[in-house]
């Protein structure tokens, strides 16, 4: 597989299609995620991004092409597989269990973990609640009645409890303010700071540009363009495109 | 007038006897329901199996009631299990909605026809294992069988609710419940969820079957009815509301009872006019949740 | 232009119906065994009742596990009315169907907001109703029945053979089928399968749903009764043992083994399932293992029905070879335009909408002005699509005013009613209604305008079949002005999601509209296909179509549009020119994120 800076891939994507019944909203994509990087899928509605997340998960079908995730060949396990290898998904709109508690929400987040392993996940649990000291306060009250800002972080840490070398990300920043979404982008950039690989599915482009070492850019099921975050913020027809020009 | 009083104070026992067995198998409906959106419309033939299957043991065999129970739920459990694999399963992928209605009709259909060739068409009479004699609170009789229904139906309701509020799977089949990707993503085996919701809602009723026999008969047909007014109980409340099912329940079998005192021509009519006025007020039960589809 | 198509046409099954009406006449002299006989009646009057049903269930999606109810109801009422009241059978017969029917249209009023397992439990309690009241009420005759019922009488006094009954049967049969037919291959099989395709985008065509549900109750319990009558007669005795939930279960799955939403399905299935008992009359210990066996290996590998199956074999599409050509009418596309441009068309004022907590919209002010290309954009959630569907009574709204025309004030009412106004709208994720063909889905965008009524389609006047060709010219007009006319026989759930997406479009110009709302049409569509969208909306304003536009594709919405209002948060906070709009600190603010001034904006 294509190696561009020197680090490790840790995911490669190839000739990926993904089909809904007679809607082929995958028709063949390359994609490849290096270790500790952000790698960012940008394009509007319905342009295959949250289909790729979808495919990686196991949670949408896949009708040709592979997935390799650390050198394996992933395209044939089950969804709750995918968490035991490594790779968790921040699901678009949150996607909480909205009618249980936050503590319940954190705990499901490190199912794969129990029940063995207690002691570990209480841990864990620990762990993010000083990541985010609001869930801490929130612990016993129902997900459901979390704000828009601190579902994300509730959505965030359960994703965080199962430990993932891979986290699949979409579009966080959805139906959140201004001030909100800087607070989620700082908690994307400190995750790579410590060593996370992170794959970045965002609509408002600017947002995933900034945090993108790579990006790509998704069109009608196809990768349109790729390359840094930086590169591809000055070309021209993404800037006219989701940039406003 | 002392004796009406009489006649009333024994309808609502035997009304919430019967009552915490229709809450029982309800409790299956909505297990299965809330995970799948689907249930087993041949619930009540699985009622019918532990029921006689449970006679055969403890009858035929010479079992302890015990023994009889644990076997009748064991066996039904385990045709939950197949039930999901060959009526279930296979119809999920089908985007028509009414698939595994008619599936598991079918499987009851199939039951119930093994069960005339096993047990014969005739009714049974099934001992009571705390004995036949009538118990006088006041100066009304009640059969002990019928208070061991009330404590041991709604005993397992309540069990079964604790499970799934406070055990690590009971949260994890709530979840699948909730959002399918969503318990996926956090390495929940859904399928796995699955087929326990259905061994486990297979399982009550069985249970209710062999709870039940020695009140009623048991024979092949004494599957159907209860099963349907059972799934009016799961409606009453909303099929998605466990405090909803429970009470549908007690309420459908004590009016049924009630109403059977004034006349018994009523009796068997006033569950479904019942449930025919609810809906007609509150389309997704008393205590349903809404449906919100985005548009 | 001209494109092979088919054509409204009812001459050519004709012909299908002759034939079998001879097969059917001469079967009983040919076999003339009165057991046999006796069979065939009762294949009849059980088909008569499963195509009730399925008129129900797969024409419009409605679960129905309490048909036996309304068969019995037909059969109680025809045999009360000739045995107590004396009436003869030509006289009790047609009371029976009435009063069916009467109970099919109470039936529906429960039924019409109840969905999925709360329906069938309706359906499932009024078959139960009817059982254990007939069987419990001494007016019925009790657990007894009703005895002595009298055959029909022939002008000459005598009674009925049975032969002669058989002929009575599958004559009306045959009726059945055929009026089943003509409903079903006009405007009624279209907008029933529409309205189970799509509630929502059926009603925002103006397609009143509560009364086409109702509508197919009763012709459902109407068909339901005829068959209860011809099975009262049949024997000269009922009692409610026949009329039980099984009863109910089996003309269901006869319906759905045949294939549901089919013209023939009923048929197929109902015979099929009907025979099982006679076949295997030796088998009699095994019989119900195979009856519930074939149903679920019909389920589990027949999903679609027998029939259903069978039209997925493209041999079956060769058979069916397009009758007629026809051609396009363009003048479909004289849009009704005001002599008065910039005037307000719509306009809000303070309006709002909460969800719970969310406040989905608050305090927006805005107004379009006919004839001009009015954009809307907004980050996601921003509240662009509840504005459309509060605006089109799909939500009320919390607060505020909606104004038409300068002066009329919009009270909130159905989502059906808005379409009556020329206000059309398409959805964010296209909904077309998948089983029918694209020009079908055009079709009933001319819901409103139709004006033969169900008595024209079922008799299938020259009126009737006029009209149907004269829309069918038009819908293709209007699918050449999208591009799309090559695909019009085909269904709409195997195009292509741009094609969808302009199917759409197709379908709501063909609404008439004053405004069209179209939401986020370029999702999804290649550049390609984007330059067409942008061609077509300029070509519909030319028509005299006022459009509201939301979308998230910069370039095509600063392109197109007249006017530019911005959402965010469920308020508006920017309007004006696309420049204006493009400059705007909140704007870009929205867009782009907090402490980022224009121009240095993605520069990291």
């Amino acid at each position: 597989m294509l190696s561009l800076t020197g680090l490790q891939s840790m995911l490669s994507i190839e000739g990926l299609k993904v089909s809904y019944g007679h809607v082929e909203a995958l028709k063949g994509i390359d994609l490849e995620v290096r270790q500790g990087n952000i790698t960012a899928i940008i394009g509007s509605n319905g342009a295959g991004k949250t289909s790729t997340l979808m495919a990686i998960s196991r949670l949408a079908p896949i009708t040709a092409g592979d997935i390799r995730f650390e050198g394996q060949s992933i395209t044939r396990c089950r969804p709750h597989d995918i968490t035991r290898l490594g790779i968790t998904q921040i699901l678009e709109g949150r996607q909480l269990f909205a009618d249980q508690t936050v503590e319940d929400n954190l705990l499901l987040g490190g199912y794969t973990h129990l029940p063995r392993h207690r002691s570990r996940v209480a841990a864990l649990m620990e762990r993010e609640m000083a990541r985010f000291p609001i869930l801490r306060e929130r612990r016993a009250q129902l997900a459901g009645t979390l704000s828009g800002g601190e579902q994300q972080m509730l959505a965030i840490s359960r994703g965080l409890m199962s430990e993932p070398r891979l986290i699949l990300m979409d579009e966080p920043s959805m139906g959140l303010a201004p001030l909100i979404v800087k607070e989620i982008v700082s908690t994307i950039r400190a995750l790579r700071d410590e060593g996370a690989t992170i794959v970045l599915v965002e609509q408002m482009a600017a947002v995933a540009l900034r945090l993108a070492d790579y990006a790509y850019v998704l069109e009608n099921g196809r990768v349109k363009l790729s390359g840094t975050g930086r590169d591809l913020a000055r070309t021209p027809e993404v800037r006219r495109a989701y940039l406003g020009g | 007038m002392n004796s009406l009083l009489v006649k009333l104070w024994q309808a609502l026992v035997s009304g919430l006897s019967i009552g915490s067995i229709y809450a029982l198998i309800a409790e299956g409906y909505y297990i299965t329901f809330i995970t799948t959106g689907t249930l087993n419309f041949g619930q009540g033939e699985f009622l019918m199996v532990g029921a006689l299957f449970g006679l055969t043991c403890y009858v035929s065999f010479g079992l302890p009631y015990a023994v009889a129970v644990f076997a009748a739920v064991l066996l039904t459990g385990a045709m939950g299990f197949g039930l999901e694999r060959v009526a279930i399963r296979p119809v999920m992928r089908h985007a028509l909605s009414l698939s595994w209605v008619l599936s598991t009709v079918a499987v009851s259909i199939i039951l119930k026809n093994a069960a005339v060739q096993l047990w014969g068409p005739e009714q049974v009479k099934f001992p009571s294992p705390f004995g036949e004699s009538v118990v006088m609170i006041g100066s009304a009789g009640i059969f002990p069988q019928e208070l061991f229904i009330i404590i041991a139906a709604l005993g397992t309701v309540f069990a079964v609710q604790l499970l799934l509020r406070r055990s690590l799977f009971g949260k994890a089949l709530i979840a699948v419940a909730f959002n399918r990707n969503a318990a996926a993503v956090v390495g929940i085996n859904v399928r796995r969820v699955v087929v326990f919701a259905f061994v486990l809602s297979s399982a009550l009723a069985g249970l209710g079957g062999i709870l039940i026999a020695p009140i009623t008969f048991a024979w092949a047909y004494m599957g159907t009815t209860p099963g349907i007014k059972a799934f009016a109980a799961a409606i009453f409340g909303g099929l998605d509301n466990p405090i909803g099912i429970l009470i549908g329940g007690l309420v459908i079998g004590v009016l049924e009872q009630l109403f059977g005192v004034v006349n018994s021509n009523l009796k068997e009519g006033i569950t479904f006019f019942f449930i025919l006025i609810v809906l007609a007020i509150r389309p997704t039960g008393l205590m349903g949740g809404r449906e919100i589809t985005k548009v | 232009m001209q494109l092979p198509i088919f054509a409204y046409s009812g001459p050519k099954h004709w012909v299908l119906f002759v034939l079998a009406a001879l097969m059917l006449a001469l079967l009983p002299i040919f076999f003339n065994d009165p057991f046999f006989i006796l069979v065939m009646q009762s294949l009849g009057y059980l088909f008569i009742a499963t195509l009730g049903l399925d008129i129900l269930v797969g024409w419009t999606g409605q679960i129905s596990l309490g048909h036996a109810g309304l068969f019995a109801i037909g059969a109680y009422t025809s045999a009360l009315a000739s045995t107590r009241l004396g009436f003869p059978f030509w006289v009790s017969a047609p009371f029976g169907v009435v009063i069916a029917g009467l109970f099919g249209s109470a039936l529906a009023i429960p039924s019409l907001r109840a969905r999925g397992p709360y329906l069938a439990m309706v359906t499932i309690a009024f078959g139960f109703m009817v059982e254990v009241t007939s069987n419990r009420w001494s007016f019925t005759g009790g657990p007894m029945g009703i005895m002595s019922i009298p055959a029909p009488t022939l002008p000459d006094g005598n009674e009925m053979t049975p032969i002669q009954y058989f002929w009575l049967i599958a004559g009306v049969a045959l009726l059945c089928q055929l009026f089943a037919a003509n409903m079903f291959r006009a405007r009624l099989g279209r907008t029933l399968l529409a309205l189970q395709g799509s509630e929502i985008a059926a009603q925002s065509l103006g397609i009143n749903v509560y009364r086409y549900k109702v509508l197919a109750f009763v012709i459902s319990s109407v068909y339901a009764g005829i068959g209860g009558v011809f099975f009262a007669h049949q024997n000269g005795f009922i009692n409610s043992d026949t009329f039980v939930f099984s009863l109910s279960v089996s003309f269901l799955t006869s319906a759905l083994m045949g294939g549901s939403g089919t013209l023939f399905g009923p048929l197929v299935g109902s015979v099929i399932l009907n025979l099982i008992p006679t076949v295997f009359a030796g088998l009699q210990e095994y019989q119900l293992y195979i009856y519930g066996g074939i149903i679920l290996v019909t389920i589990v590998f027949l999903p679609k029905g027998i029939v259903g199956s069978l039209r997925q074999i493209p041999l079956f599409h060769a058979w069916r070879r397009p009758h007629a050509t026809i051609a396009s009418d363009p003048s479909v596309l004289d849009f009704p335009s005001s002599t008065v441009n910039e005037e307000p068309l719509l306009a809000v004022h303070g309006l709002a909408k909460n969800f719970g907590g969310v406040r989905a919209l608050s305090g927006v002010d805005m107004t379009i002005t006919r004839g001009s290309v009015h954009g809307l954009i907004g980050p996601n959630g921003s509240g662009k699509s509840t504005f459309i569907n509060v605006v089109t009574g799909v939500f009320r709204p919390s607060a505020g005013k909606i104004t038409l025309f300068g002066n009329k004030e919009l009270r909130p009412l159905g989502p059906h009613h808005i379409a009556a106004y020329g206000i059309i709208r398409t959805f964010q994720n296209v909904r077309l209604f998948g089983e029918l063909s694209v020009i079908d889905n055009v079709m009933v965008g001319f819901h409103l305008q139709l004006k033969c009524g169900f008595f024209a389609h079922l008799l299938q006047t020259p009126a009737a079949v006029v009209e149907e060709v004269t829309f069918r010219r038009k819908a293709l007009a209007l699918l050449e002005f999208l591009s799309i006319a090559e695909r019009a026989n085909e269904q709409a759930k195997n195009l292509s999601y741009g094609q969808q997406r302009r199917v759409e479009i197709a379908r709501a110009l063909a609404a008439r509209p004053q405004l069209l709302m179209l939401d986020e049409p370029a999702a999804g569509l290649n550049p390609t296909e984007l330059h067409h969208l942008a061609r077509i909306i300029s070509d519909i304003k030319a028509a005299g179509v006022t459009l509201l536009v939301i979308e998230h594709h910069m370039e095509l919405i600063m392109g197109i549009s007249d006017v530019i209002s911005v959402f965010d948060f469920g308020q508006k906070i920017a309007e004006g020119s696309s420049v204006a709009v493009r400059q705007n600190d909140k704007v870009i603010e929205a867009y782009l994120g907090v402490a980022e001034s224009h121009g240095a904006a993605v520069d990291a």
